[in-house]
């Protein structure tokens, strides 16, 4: 039975339209996001593993290597299974990074756009001969189905197919940095196909050609060497080789690495794939061998490796064959498909880039899409070149391995990437070249000399005697321990780069690198003026306000260490437009850093900080111990009830504490990071100048802020660094707020005026009385005066008495009235204030018929508070007059000196008690029985006398009375 | 973010990875060519190993 060539085209044409549609169906969201994010979906595209090879050549592999096809997939299973270990560190660089193939993650480990472009054409020369597998499985499938040689052209068609296809599913959006999930579904879809097509052909095989199980068996056993013939090459030589190359191919070769990182919609589907996958490959191979057996059994005269089409054509029925090439094509086309969209992004960013950089002019956007359009369309004409050229006599699996061989080359580059930061770029390049050199003296040439195309003059099968390895371990062996070798010998005996140790930090996923240097724009427009010499306008702008809009920054944003982020998330977004080491040279020139500046103590924080926190669930022993114990601190400083805040060496606020945002009113957040000159006013000016000042102290410092007058007591203290005669490292200030406690004292001074003004009553309503009496008499007497002269002189008494009382009233009213902690300072005359505060404590004492001696020099005045200070005379004056004997003398001395002015209140009373004459100033210290003082007096008046700067002394010798001075600054 | 414990992931990751290389990737291979074993063992040890990874990861031996 055979089928017609058009009917098959037609066929396969409408497959891959198919394709197409569930790609742009889920491009438009027809298909729901959750699909395509599922595991099960991650695992179907990683099938892409799976191509013509496996298809049709494991059956061939299995006829002429027994069980050594199994190799190629035990290999993948060891490589998933060390995902934790191995994918997921590269998982996240490439996610962190935005490296879109294995060329840029070398280029950026490296930090070397040859290492960038050395893999790029060698990634291109090795995968060649796997895109020419798939060529070839296609029209030989259609040969063997169609029983005729299929024209030359059909290949060329096939090509011409698949080159728009790859363009329609990885090329048709602008920014090449999206992830295509309109091709992951396909991919997908494209497995599952595979799967079900080849299940299905080896479901046929048992049933339709053995008629069972019960079938196999008896074929089996009366062909015991079968089974045998699968077994034999285990553990032989190239058993061990195959693995090794397979687990290398597993994320090494370009669509691998595509599909499971760079395409990767979910990184927790890695996890699942860990098992999932290789579950799919055993699925996929479980019916290789009783395929291989049917073929056998049904006596084809057909080259194994397309025993999967021959049985399905043995048995008449046209769709089976039919369904069974749709797979094969799947597997061809899927390959061909991913391959050259990896390829085409790897030689667009380390190959055409570097080479011709577009003007800026020209949208850079629209470029890159073309560029890569155009490379599609070469890689796809270069395998195909390939195919046309080579010979045909080459089955499909030593093409494939070819490719794996040349890929493992990458192994040792990757070991280093993740786990030796020592590993240097030259030495990567060396092992690289040298292993490549070897692939290609091994494998390619001889290739190449059974198509005609050369005559190398050695013979690789003597050199493989003389070592005695077959042919693939002999390859690999030499190849991969060569190039493993060189690339540690050279990278011990060379220097990394600063930039590459940087990198080197950067891959080893366990450590962190603080960021460190200032930026020379100062904002992100200067940002956007900068890269658009290189970039062009609008691309400038559209990256600059990607990276504002990835970080939630403002485009105001002027912080040093904020737009050293800013900068690095530029970076890291032209990685996946135009490979990491064209970022690095566009941002290092147009966006250069003074790496001399100090780093941005705030920001090296918060990055430790922020790094911690994504970490804490990792960390244990003393790591953790030590990161409670840093949190405590943290929480400490914060919850200090104290105003705290802290300054880098560059001045800029590190820590600002609740306490100082109760104080100020000015949130952390809008703080941390800046210098301090920045703060609103006036916390700019009184921080800035403290900081800078050589106090270490300041004391009841006054500040109008917008909540009001606060009262300041601030201390600092220098951050010493380690090692002597280095500056500081910044500084710690704290900050005392005393408004409430002065708040609290301007009250008690108000209540202790107000309990003096209890004690004057007595005195007060006597000394009312008496005018009061008089003026009830004068006016009962000009009742009935009727001399002019006589009203008058009464009136005029009336009037004397009146003003008396007001006197006695007014003084009354400004003595008792509340004080606020705002001290207007005036000049005082000294004179008028001991006479106000002797006439009200005058009112009190008018029985004792004490005399009061007044002297005072004239014109002696003061800096101060009118009534604070009568309060401290009322005070000292009331304590004086209390401690005399009736018609006992209290002189009162006002004298200037040079500085001070001296006031002396002496009495000639009992003098002090010794036992509390070192309390004297102590609130609610009193001799004086219950009711008649608070005790705070004193205390009182020796609090308004040190904030006007002054001094109060005491003596008071027993039985000889009480000389209080008080010293006032002039 | 998987949010579980990374290192008892990669012991496991690692201890399966050993078990597979035992199983396939030393003499003990041959076990299968001298014992005539049948032709779907090795599938079996295959699925084998994959419900091992599937296996409930080993605790961390801290009490809580």
């Amino acid at each position: 039975m055979s089928l017609e060539l058009s009917t098959l085209f037609l066929a396969g044409f409408s497959y891959l339209v198919l394709l197409f549609l569930v790609a742009y169906a889920t491009d438009r969201g027809l298909i729901p996001a959750r699909w395509v994010s599922h595991p099960l979906t991650y695992t179907l595209s990683l099938g892409v593993y799976a191509t013509s090879w496996s298809y049709y050549g494991s059956v061939g592999f299995a006829d002429s290597d027994g069980y050594l096809f199994l190799t190629i997939y035990l290999g993948v299973t060891l490589a998933m299974v060390l995902a934790p270990v191995l994918l997921r560190p590269i998982l996240q660089l490439t996610s962190e990074y935005q490296l879109g193939s294995l060329a840029d993650l070398f280029a950026f480990r490296y930090r070397s756009q040859l290492a960038g472009m050395l893999v790029t054409l060698f990634m291109l020369v090795g995968t060649l001969p796997y895109i020419a597998l798939q060529i070839r499985a296609v029209t030989q499938s259609l040969q063997v189905l169609t029983r005729e040689a299929p024209p030359h052209t059909l290949a060329l068609g096939f090509c011409i197919t698949l080159t728009a296809f790859a363009i329609l599913f990885g090329a048709r959006h602008i920014s090449p940095r999206q992830k295509h999930s309109g091709l992951v579904m396909a991919i997908a879809f494209e497995s599952l196909v595979k799967l079900v097509t080849l299940l299905g052909v080896g479901f046929f095989a048992l049933f339709g050609v053995f008629g069972g199980p019960g079938g196999l068996d008896r074929w089996l056993t009366q062909h015991p060497e079968a089974v045998r013939r699968l077994y034999q090459p285990m553990g032989e030589s190239p058993w061990g080789t195959l693995l090794f190359l397979a687990f290398g191919a597993a994320f090494l070769l370009p669509r691998q690495f595509h599909m499971m990182f760079s395409e990767n919609q979910r990184p927790r589907n890695l996890e699942t794939a860990g098992w999932s996958f290789p579950l799919y490959l055993l699925l996929l191979n479980l019916p290789i061998p009783v395929i291989l057996w049917a073929g056998h059994r049904l006596g084809l005269g057909l080259d194994p490796d397309y025993f999967v089409l021959g049985i399905t054509l043995s048995q008449g029925h046209s769709w089976l064959p039919m369904l069974t090439f749709i797979g094969g094509l799947s597997a061809a086309s899927a390959m061909v498909i991913v391959t050259t969209l990896a390829l085409s992004s790897m030689c667009l960013n380390h190959l055409l880039l570097p080479a011709s950089y577009p003007d800026p002019k020209v949208n850079l956007y629209y470029w890159l899409l073309w560029g890569r359009r155009l490379l599609i369309g070469l890689i796809i004409l270069a395998g195909y070149s390939f195919y046309a050229f080579l010979e045909h006599r080459t089955g499909l699996v030593q093409l494939g391995l070819i490719s794996f061989v040349a890929v493992a080359q990458f192994l040792p580059g990757v070991a280093g990437l993740l786990f030796w930061r020592r590993a240097t770029r030259e030495g990567f390049l060396v092992g690289l070249v040298a292993g490549m050199l070897v692939w290609a003296l091994a494998l390619l040439v001889p290739l190449l000399e059974n198509s005609g195309f050369l005559h190398p003059g050695y013979s690789v099968e003597r050199l493989q005697r003389l070592t005695g390895l077959e042919h693939w371990s002999f390859a690999t062996f030499w190849s991969v321990s060569l190039n493993a070798l060189l690339f540690t010998l050279v990278s011990l005996f060379t220097t990394q780069r600063a930039e590459e140790q940087e990198a080197a930090l950067s891959c080893c996923t366990t450590t962190f690198v603080p960021l460190s240097g200032a930026v020379a724009a100062a904002s992100p427009a200067e940002f956007k003026r900068e890269l658009a010499e290189l970039l062009g306008p609008a691309t400038a702008d559209q990256e600059v306000d990607r990276a504002l809009a990835d970080l939630r920054m403002s485009p105001d944003e002027s912080r040093p260490a904020e737009l050293r982020r800013l900068r690095e998330r530029i970076e890291r977004n032209l990685y996946g437009l135009i490979g990491p080491q064209m970022s690095h040279l566009i941002v290092n020139r147009k966006l250069a850093l003074d790496v001399h500046a100090r780093t941005a103590l705030a920001d090296s924080m918060r990055y430790v900080e922020e790094r911690l926190a994504r970490s804490r669930s990792l960390l244990n022993g003393l790591a953790r111990e030590l990161d409670n114990l840093q949190r405590y601190q943290r929480r400490i400083l914060e919850e200090l009830p104290l105003g705290a805040l802290a300054l880098g060496q560059d001045g800029e606020v590190v820590l600002w504490n609740q306490a100082m945002e109760a104080c100020t009113g000015v949130p952390s957040e809008s703080v941390i990071g800046y210098p301090v000159g920045h703060l609103p006013p006036p916390w700019n000016g009184l921080l800035a100048g403290f900081a800078k000042a050589g106090d270490r102290h300041l004391y009841h410092t006054e500040v109008e802020s917008e909540g009001g007058t606060r009262w300041l007591n601030l201390h600092k203290a220098l951050l010493a660094r380690e090692g002597s005669g280095r500056e500081p490292s910044g500084m710690v200030i704290l900050v005392e707020d005393l408004t409430p406690m002065e708040t609290l004292e301007a009250e008690l001074a108000h209540s202790d005026r107000l309990a003096s003004i209890g004690r004057l009553a007595a005195g007060v309503a006597h000394e009312i009385g008496n005018p009061l009496t008089g003026i009830a008499s004068i006016a009962q007497n000009l009742k009935y005066e009727t001399e002019r002269e006589v009203i008058d002189g009464g009136i005029d008494e009336i009037l004397a008495q009146t003003r008396r009382i007001d006197a006695i009233v007014q003084s009354l009213r400004n003595y008792s009235r509340a004080s606020t902690p705002a001290r207007a300072r005036e000049p005082v005359r000294l004179e008028e204030v001991l006479r106000q505060s002797l006439e009200l404590v005058q009112l009190a004492h008018k029985p004792q018929r004490l005399i009061f001696d007044l002297r005072c020099e004239e014109g002696l005045t003061v800096n101060g508070d009118l009534q604070r200070l009568s309060q401290v005379f009322v005070n000292l004056l009331s304590n004086a007059c209390d401690a005399s004997p009736p018609g006992g003398t209290i002189e009162i001395e006002a004298v200037a000196g040079d500085r001070w002015v001296e006031i002396r209140i002496r009495d000639h009373g009992s003098g002090i008690p010794e036992r509390i004459r070192d309390r004297l100033f102590e609130p609610f210290t009193t001799t004086k029985p219950p009711g008649k003082g608070t005790g705070l007096g004193l205390s009182l008046a020796r609090n308004i006398v040190l904030d006007h700067e002054g001094e109060i002394e005491i003596e008071s010798p027993q039985g000889r009375g009480t000389c209080v001075t008080v010293r006032l600054p002039r | 973010m998987d949010k579980r414990p990374e290192q008892p992931r990669r012991d496991h990751a690692l201890a399966v990875a050993f078990v597979l290389l035992l199983l396939f990737a030393t003499p003990l291979v041959r076990l299968w060519v001298e014992t005539g074993a049948a032709w779907y063992l090795p599938y079996l040890a295959w699925g084998g190993v994959v419900l091992l990874y599937l296996a409930p990861k080993p605790r961390t031996g801290k009490r809580r």
